[in-house]
């Protein structure tokens, strides 16, 4: 028996993986255990768990693998600072004590956070390099391009090359500052939006506007190329020398200061999400088809943070540039703990892999799954009222029942997802029929802006009747955004503008139709999803609908919920009216102490 | 297609002109150096090839390279001097070392300033 540990820490998203003989045992965020958004921590309590899943300690561990390296990172930093003193003066003395106290020890770090038990060498791969490797070893694919898009790692900012067999072989790249991540996060600052997090909303944001701001950017902020390639003029930017992203002669070229976090959204900033958006598939698709062109593959796989871009990875699906694509579901940094363990596993111990019909990623259900007992002891501490439902056909209905009726419910089952969707394991699920259904869900239930839309769940075998999918195509990882079919859609007022296109009804399934009716499409099948196909079904048997919508299980600001524990605090914090804790049920109005009392 | 080398200096990539100059050049990507699995880059089975080559990267790795991957990861982890002193070794960055120098006489002169030898330090100023 071969274990490995991937770590990805020190930065952001940090997480751990476990590898047995190659095979994924199991996968974690830190920030789910330690209730810190984005922890960037040694993933302590992820490693533990990690361990548990298979009855391990560090001491049974054959190789410990970092997911970037962390000399070659630092060397990027300090020919930074060279190149733009003496500006980033104060970013030098803010990063480097911790560089020289802790990052540039790694090796150190982390032996001592993994108790001293494992003795070996760390294996340190380039943080694209991980992107890439998890992007492929998992896909259902022999061989295939690979793209890797982020903001940066060592120096790279994007690379491709090729995945065959057991082997990746990255080819080319673009180094630091030019970076389609960064540049994306520049214009979620500017929008008022958190750096690192708020790139969701930034792309939420966009439908609302018109990418009137696109030329200017092309203009002014990048030299983008046919082959997707682009420099940009850093005078516009902070980031290398500042602790900002943009700068003020940014602000300037497009007429209007940055906007205050939590300020009304005007129009101007809608229009500059989507001139931003624009511009982002535009380098996505051109990428994607100069890679194809490159490689002469017909399979393309996916990583990096500007992977999570859907709208982006919907655009090159229906550009027809690849026959296939598919996309780590963990394209953050917490992918990398993945690439780097499955990089040691595959390409450095050189062991086959025999990729299949489907990929091996295991629906990304790679957590912990708590059991019975552990939920009857939440509820029975708490004193609340449930019914236990031990038949998984019966509580699917009753799930689906108190949907169609309208309710809000959560739905913790099961393994937790590994990466930032909740994919029916952690879900918030609701009727997508509902035309209240996402104002609801978002004011009264996470909180958050009104304007965030709402993913459907449908099953695999009718997401070719609700949506613009190809009858074979799937997207078990919500990540492709496509059109809601046009016989479901209904004639929407165009003359409603900015937010209060949200009051329109814009298709059958208003709850999950965006603006442009565009639906982030999670497929759901019997092999990967198990239970949570079985609650889409059962509200397809009882209302002809194939889909409910799927969020994640948390309030806005909170990483999704783990535990029992988190999953009724959760549900007695907000108006949700029903919570199904693996096979236990509680209804709101039964229960005391909830937001009615 | 054409690729840019790595003669390009890095005061050219924090250039502000990007966009005004325009480059001529049909493509920024760049050929993409050889990677190594460990934090410094020493180990024997990859020694021929260095980070800096411009060719693509390593071939799939024989079984014996396999072997002898698995033989240095048994290995002790080599001290934080020696790895960064590999790793300058390795790529060619000696322009860093006046640097560092510096930044490690600081550490030290912030260290001992904190302990009863902080008045003999004085005589260096």
């Amino acid at each position: 028996m071969a274990a490995i540990l991937g770590i990805s820490a020190f930065y952001h998203d940090s997480a751990a993986v476990l590898l047995i003989d190659g095979e994924i045992v199991a996968a974690a965020q830190e920030e789910r255990f330690s209730r810190v958004k984005n922890d960037p921590g040694f993933p302590a309590r992820a490693v533990d768990y990690c361990l548990s899943e298979a009855g391990l300690t560090t001491a049974d561990l054959d190789h410990v693998g970092f997911y970037d390296k962390p000399f070659l990172k630092f060397e990027r930093l300090l020919e930074t600072y060279v190149a733009t003193a003496p500006l980033g003066i104060r970013s030098f003395f803010k990063a480097i004590p911790i560089w020289l106290q802790q990052k540039l020890h790694l090796p150190r770090e982390m032996r001592r956070a993994l108790g001293g038990a494992y003795t070996k060498r760390f294996v340190f791969t380039e943080h694209h390099e991980s992107h890439a490797a998890s992007a492929f070893f998992p896909s259902p694919f022999d061989e295939a391009a690979i793209l890797t898009l982020d903001g940066v790692g060592e120096w790279a900012t994007a690379s491709f090359g090729v995945g065959r067999g057991n082997k990746i072989e990255l080819t080319h790249e673009l180094h630091f500052p030019h970076s389609l991540g960064l540049l994306y996060s520049a214009f979620t600052q500017y929008c008022g939006f958190r750096v690192n997090s708020g790139e969701y909303k930034l792309m939420g944001l966009a439908p609302f506007g018109e990418p009137k701001f696109a030329d200017l950017i092309y203009e002014h902020l990048i030299d983008l190329k046919g082959d997707g390639s682009f420099r940009m003029d850093m005078s516009y930017f902070d980031y290398t020398a500042g602790l900002s992203m943009i700068s003020t002669k940014f602000e300037n070229l497009f007429g209007e200061p940055r906007r205050q976090a939590e300020s009304e959204i005007s129009e101007h900033y809608m229009d500059i999400a989507a001139s931003v958006q624009a511009v982002t598939e535009e380098i996505m698709v051109r990428c994607a088809r100069h890679v194809r062109e490159t490689t002469g593959m017909n399979k393309l796989c996916l990583a990096g943070g500007v992977a999570l871009n859907c709208v982006g990875n919907g655009r090159i699906l229906r550009e027809g540039i690849f026959d296939d694509i598919w996309v780590q579901p963990a394209s953050n940094d917490a992918g990398g703990a993945l690439g780097v363990a499955q990089f040691i596993w595959h390409q450095l111990l050189d062991h086959s892999r025999s990729p299949g019909k489907i990929d091996s990623q295991k629906g990304s259900l790679l957590g912990p799954r708590f059991d019975h007992e552990s939920c009857l002891e939440t509820v029975n501490r708490e004193g609340a009222r449930f019914t236990h439902l031990e038949s998984e056909d019966e509580r699917a209905r009753w799930i689906a029942e108190r949907i169609n009726e309208g309710k809000v419910v959560g739905l913790m089952q099961g393994r937790m997802e590994f990466g930032p969707r909740a994919l029916g394991s952690r879900s918030i699920l609701g009727d997508p029929r509902s035309e209240k259904m996402q104002r609801l869900i978002n004011l009264k239930i996470k909180y958050r802006e009104s304007f965030r839309p709402f993913a459907p769940s449908v099953l695999r075998e009718n997401a070719s009747e609700w949506f613009d999918f190809d009858p074979n195509q799937e997207s078990p990882y919500m990540l492709l955004v496509t059109s809601v079919k046009e016989s479901r859609q209904k004639t929407s007022d165009d003359r409603a503008k900015g937010l209060d296109r949200l009051q329109v009804a814009r298709s059958e399934i208003p709850a999950v139709t965006h603006v442009n009716q565009s639906a982030r499409v999670q497929t759901v099948d019997p092999e990967r999803h198990g239970f949570y196909y079985k609650v889409v079904a059962a509200f397809e048997k009882l209302t002809g609908c194939p889909l409910v919508v799927n969020t994640s299980f948390n309030v806005r600001g909170e990483p999704i919920v783990c535990s029992p524990d988190e999953a009724y605090r959760c549900f007695m914090s907000t108006e949700m009216d029903a919570l199904v804790l693996e096979d236990l049920v509680l209804v709101k109005g039964d229960q005391k102490g909830g937001l009615d009392d | 297609m054409s690729t840019q080398t790595d003669s390009e200096n890095i005061f050219d990539l924090f250039s502000n002109g990007a966009v005004s100059k325009r480059s001529g050049s049909s493509s920024f990507y760049q050929t993409r150096r050889l990677a190594m699995p460990f934090a410094r880059p020493s180990i024997a089975v990859m020694d021929d090839e260095s980070p800096r080559r411009t060719d693509s990267l390593q071939k799939p790795p024989s079984d014996s390279s396999a072997e002898a991957f698995s033989k240095m990861a048994e290995d002790r982890q080599p001290g934080f001097l020696s790895e960064f002193w590999g790793f300058l070794v390795q790529n060619k960055k000696w322009w860093l070392t006046p640097i560092l120098v510096i930044l490690f006489l600081l550490i030290v002169l912030v260290i001992i300033s904190q302990t009863p030898l902080a008045p003999f330090v004085y005589p260096f100023f």
